[in-house]
């Protein structure tokens, strides 16, 4: 009797390992360590700030763990494994919002309202920006600047950073010194790194 | 900000990642510490979504699984050799 127990137990854990997580598996695999994977998981939150509604921070992570696993992404020799799954992440949510726009093309008359309402000044970051994309990005712009309310320090590197500037040119822009700059960035990191960490797995 | 607000996020999100891939690994564990997470322990809620499935990706992976059975059925019903069925698929059951 214990023998088919033992066998049923075995035979449940063959069924069960189709439907373990990817990440799961590149842990197993040591692909990637448990501090990788919070730092992804912090990264996807962070991804998953400009996702489309219908995609979920976890699957976008998973997506891309599992691009990397099955083979149809690998990663060059040269290329620490977590900045390379960042980097499939950015391309899977650019993926989904290309998906999302050919589907609003299909709409002439709500693009072409847009297109009157568009400021023609844009900077391209797609051709016909999506009108959807662009409340969920206000959205999310304040959600940010909510983390950083008491820091204003901070809100103003945020600033700096949305407007495409880099870390050295905000530094001499705020006239910080390069110890203020770099106490100021600890602070912003251990902020994104709590609000990364203690949310829910839809938001 | 003076950009448009998806272009100014887009930057943002990429500014802040790199600020993340750049961080040392302590302040993942200070600040998984600091919410009264262990990461080391099994389970940890530091973990939610990770080392877990999410619903939308159990869904899929369940469709994934239901289409399999289905093509192994089908390929049974044309008596080609198909594709194997997953572990503890009795011939019986993908005739049903």
């Amino acid at each position: 009797m214990e023998i088919v127990k033992g066998y049923v137990k075995k035979v449940k854990a063959a069924q069960m390992l189709p439907i373990q997580p990817p990440a799961s598996r590149a842990l197993a695999l040591k692909l990637v360590t448990d501090c990788d994977l919070l730092r992804l998981k912090v990264i996807a939150r962070l991804h998953g700030r400009s996702l489309p509604p219908d995609i979920s921070w976890a699957d976008l992570l998973q997506e891309a763990v599992a691009r990397v696993l099955d083979g149809s992404r690998a990663i060059p020799p040269d290329v620490p494994a977590v900045a390379f799954l960042a980097g499939v992440m950015r391309s899977i949510k650019a993926e989904h919002w290309r998906r999302r726009r050919r589907a609003t093309e299909q709409q002439p008359v709500l693009a072409s309202d847009y297109q009157l309402a568009a400021p023609e000044t844009a900077e391209a970051c797609d051709p016909q920006p999506d009108p959807e994309r662009w409340v969920v990005a206000a959205q999310q712009l304040e959600a940010i600047g909510a983390l950083f309310a008491q820091d204003p320090v901070a809100l103003q590197i945020i600033a700096g950073l949305g407007d495409g500037l880099t870390a050295e040119e905000i530094r001499q822009a705020l006239g910080m010194s390069k110890t203020d700059y770099d106490s100021s960035r600890k602070r912003m990191r251990r902020a994104l790194i709590r609000a990364g960490l203690t949310m829910g797995v839809r938001q | 900000m003076s950009v448009r607000p998806d272009v100014g996020l887009e930057r943002l999100i990429h500014g802040l990642e790199q600020e993340l891939l750049e961080a040392a690994d302590e302040e993942f564990m200070a600040g998984a510490h600091d919410l009264g997470m262990n990461p080391s322990a099994k389970g940890s809620a530091a973990f939610v979504g990770v080392k877990d499935l999410s619903p939308q990706l159990l869904a899929a992976l369940r469709h994934a699984y239901r289409e399999r059975l289905e093509r192994s059925a089908a390929a049974a019903d044309e008596g080609g050799p198909g594709e194997p069925g997953p572990v503890g698929t009795s011939k019986r059951n993908a005739d049903a």
